[in-house]
């Protein structure tokens, strides 16, 4: 009876001194892992001021006054012409069209 | 023996009761104050800066974005070297060292802001010195894919009284409530590096960003319109001009242009009379283009008929005053068409007189002027409307041809748009949606204020306007193979009590294809130098866009 009390005694101990351990790991782990949280955000910092860049990038490439630019430096005209066919045809395009 | 035994017991129990005043002074008695003391020093908080909402075009193209932006700070006491630091942020920044200079010596702050708004690139290149004693605090600021067009519409955003961004003048003044958005904030523990303990007391509140503004604004057509509008002031050397296209049916407001105009994102270097938005601020007399309104109301009550017949026999007498046409020619007798074909200011007066002045002012209110429209642009004024006691019979008359009585290019437009649509005055507006960052959006529907015009007189007076277009001063410049009703007008500017003799406003106003009216859209040109005349100034302008509008839209001629 003394023996198996001291036994259970033991085992007691054993499993505070255990938990005891694991609650220091623990915290310790959670207080230090801080700095891998820091190191993450910066990380998605970094990829989120990339994104607005090229975003930024992107509405300018794509901005109306950028295109009509480059497209004129292309040879692009900007004035459409209009021909109605149900008026009388210009006189050029009278002689072009006659046999 | 027994009475030192009880004396060192009681002088233990005496240290004892001291340490245990001492700990309940220090553990019940000032724990706030070891608290907070203890939160200074363990725990962070960081304000978490809202995003400003974006403004979109119609197509969800932005015209404004954010863009990350820095503040330079200073910490004089960590300065190692103040030349060359003055010397490099005084260059990088753009600012003059000797202001730079004049703070640093002045102030004995530990903390010292020198610029705001800086961009990344900037402040890149200060970085890359690695001088001690300059620190940098992220912020964002405005840009403008699109550089300065839209400059009216959109606005600017400022400081207020406490330094926070605020927006003012059109929208970004408008709708500032729904862009500005909340920041929020993160209180955490942190240990001795700041690292932030994450089985440590956290409280966090997430910013709600601002909304987003979805416009009705086409951004092509505000490109056409700006580019057609700055080319006809060059042209014709004028002092400014407007140009405003609506949607007839829905009262949305698809391109506004106006000039002198300025770069929102630089605004301070413009005087601030560039801020206000001439299409829906300044007022000016609209001259011949008001005669389709009269026109109209006269058709709507039955007063003149298609028909009907009139004398412009020569110039007709008021009090003291003679009104005459602007040519001087007189045709006899002649038709409601003729009346707009020749833009006869003696035809309109009898029609007025046919009217009567009640019905004109009953009109004049009807169609909303001498009053805001209440688009969703801040900045807006209307010329005020003179009570009735204050209308002579000369003034009835000068109104019937758009003389005597002011607008704003907004409320002609508007005006002439309930003719384009079979005669509903619409409101105009120019934000279609607006979406938060969790895609909930809410849509602004369009509102008819009332029914200004019968569809009948609408119908009559698009064909006269038609007429006044193929047989008018402009027949031989408009674009051929296309309906487009619409009415030139050149009114004089009154200074100083009396009009002008040569400063004129010049404009046309007009919509098409007549059929479905897709745009109605109104052109002025300030004081032309080429020519005064809306015909000549105006109106080609005007031509040039439909043109280009006629492509975009895909719409055949007639």
């Amino acid at each position: 009876m003394r023996r198996k009390q001291a036994i259970i005694n033991l085992f007691l101990f054993g499993l505070l001194m255990v938990l005891a351990v694991v609650q220091v790991v623990i915290y310790n782990r959670d207080s230090t892992v801080g700095e891998t949280y820091v190191s993450i955000n910066n990380e998605v910092e970094k990829l989120e001021k990339t994104n607005n860049q090229m975003e930024q990038m992107i509405a300018s490439a794509s901005a109306i006054t950028t295109i009509s630019a480059r497209s004129q430096s292309f040879g692009f005209s900007f004035s459409p012409k209009i021909v109605s066919l149900a008026a009388p045809l210009p006189i050029a395009y009278g002689n072009r069209l006659s046999p | 023996m027994g009475k030192r035994l009880i004396l060192v017991f009681v002088g233990i129990l005496c240290f004892f009761v001291l340490i245990i005043i001492r700990l309940f002074f220090w553990q019940v008695a000032n724990i706030e104050k070891l608290r907070g003391i203890a939160e200074n020093q363990t725990n962070t908080f960081l304000t978490i800066p809202a995003k400003r909402g974006e403004i979109l075009a119609t197509d969800g193209s932005p015209l404004v974005m954010n863009k990350r932006a820095y503040l330079v700070y200073l910490e004089p006491h960590k300065i190692e070297n103040k030349d060359k630091t003055v010397e490099i942020l005084a260059k990088e920044l753009g600012l003059p060292s000797a202001s730079i200079s004049a703070k640093l010596k002045e102030t004995e702050l530990r903390w010292l802001p020198i610029a705001q708004k800086i961009d990344e690139e900037a402040v890149a290149k200060i970085k890359k010195f690695g001088l001690p004693g300059i620190g940098f605090i992220e912020e964002s600021k405005r840009y403008y894919p699109e550089g300065s067009m839209s400059a009216h519409l959109l606005g600017f955003v400022g400081k207020n009284a406490k330094g926070e961004d605020q927006g003012y003048s059109g929208l970004e003044g408008y709708y500032e409530e729904q862009l500005h958005g909340r920041n929020g904030y993160l209180k955490q523990e942190t240990d001795a590096r700041g690292n932030p303990i994450l089985s440590g007391n956290l409280e966090e509140v997430q910013p709600e960003d601002g909304r987003d503004l979805v416009l009705t604004i086409d951004k092509t057509v505000q490109f056409i319109a700006e580019k057609k509008l700055l080319e006809g002031i060059e042209k014709y050397g004028a002092k400014g001009g407007t140009v405003a296209i609506m949607d007839p049916y829905s009262g949305s407001l698809l391109a506004s242009a106006s000039y002198p105009s300025y770069d929102p994102g630089d605004f301070l270097k413009y005087p601030s009379q560039y801020y206000i938005n001439p299409v829906v601020a300044s007022s000016y007399e609209p001259g011949s283009t008001f005669k389709v309104l009269v026109m109209a109301a006269a058709l709507n009550e039955g007063k003149v008929k298609p028909d009907t017949k009139i004398n412009e026999d020569g110039p007709i007498t008021i009090g003291e005053y003679t009104i005459n046409t602007w040519n001087q020619k007189y045709h006899g007798e002649i038709s409601l068409n003729q009346i707009l074909e020749y833009s006869s200011n003696v035809g309109m007066v009898l029609v007025q007189k046919q009217l009567g002045s009640d019905l004109l002012l009953k009109y004049l209110n009807n169609l909303g002027f001498g009053r805001l429209t209440d688009i969703d642009l801040e900045g807006e004024n209307s010329p005020l409307l003179r009570s009735k006691s204050n209308w002579y019979e000369i003034d009835y008359a000068s109104a019937s041809f758009g003389q005597g009585i002011a607008v704003t290019p907004l409320q002609m437009v508007r005006a002439v748009g309930a003719i384009a649509n079979g005669g509903r005055l619409m409101k105009p507006y120019v934000v279609k949606s607006i979406k938060d960052k969790n895609n909930r959006v809410i849509n602004i529907s369009e509102k008819t204020e009332r029914e200004v015009y019968k569809k009948e007189a609408t119908t009559l007076l698009t064909e006269m306007m038609v007429s006044a277009v193929d047989n008018g001063e402009t027949r031989l410049i408009k674009p051929q193979g296309y309906k487009i009703a619409g009415k030139t007008g050149t009114a004089q500017i009154a200074i100083a009590g009396h009009y002008d003799a040569e400063k004129t406003i010049a404009s046309f106003v007009g919509f098409a294809p007549v059929r479905k009216p897709k745009f109605v859209m109104l052109v002025t040109i300030q004081e032309p130098t080429a020519s005064p005349w809306g015909s000549e100034t105006a109106a080609p302008v005007f031509f040039s866009i439909a043109k280009e509008l006629f492509s975009y839209y895909g719409i055949s001629p007639d």
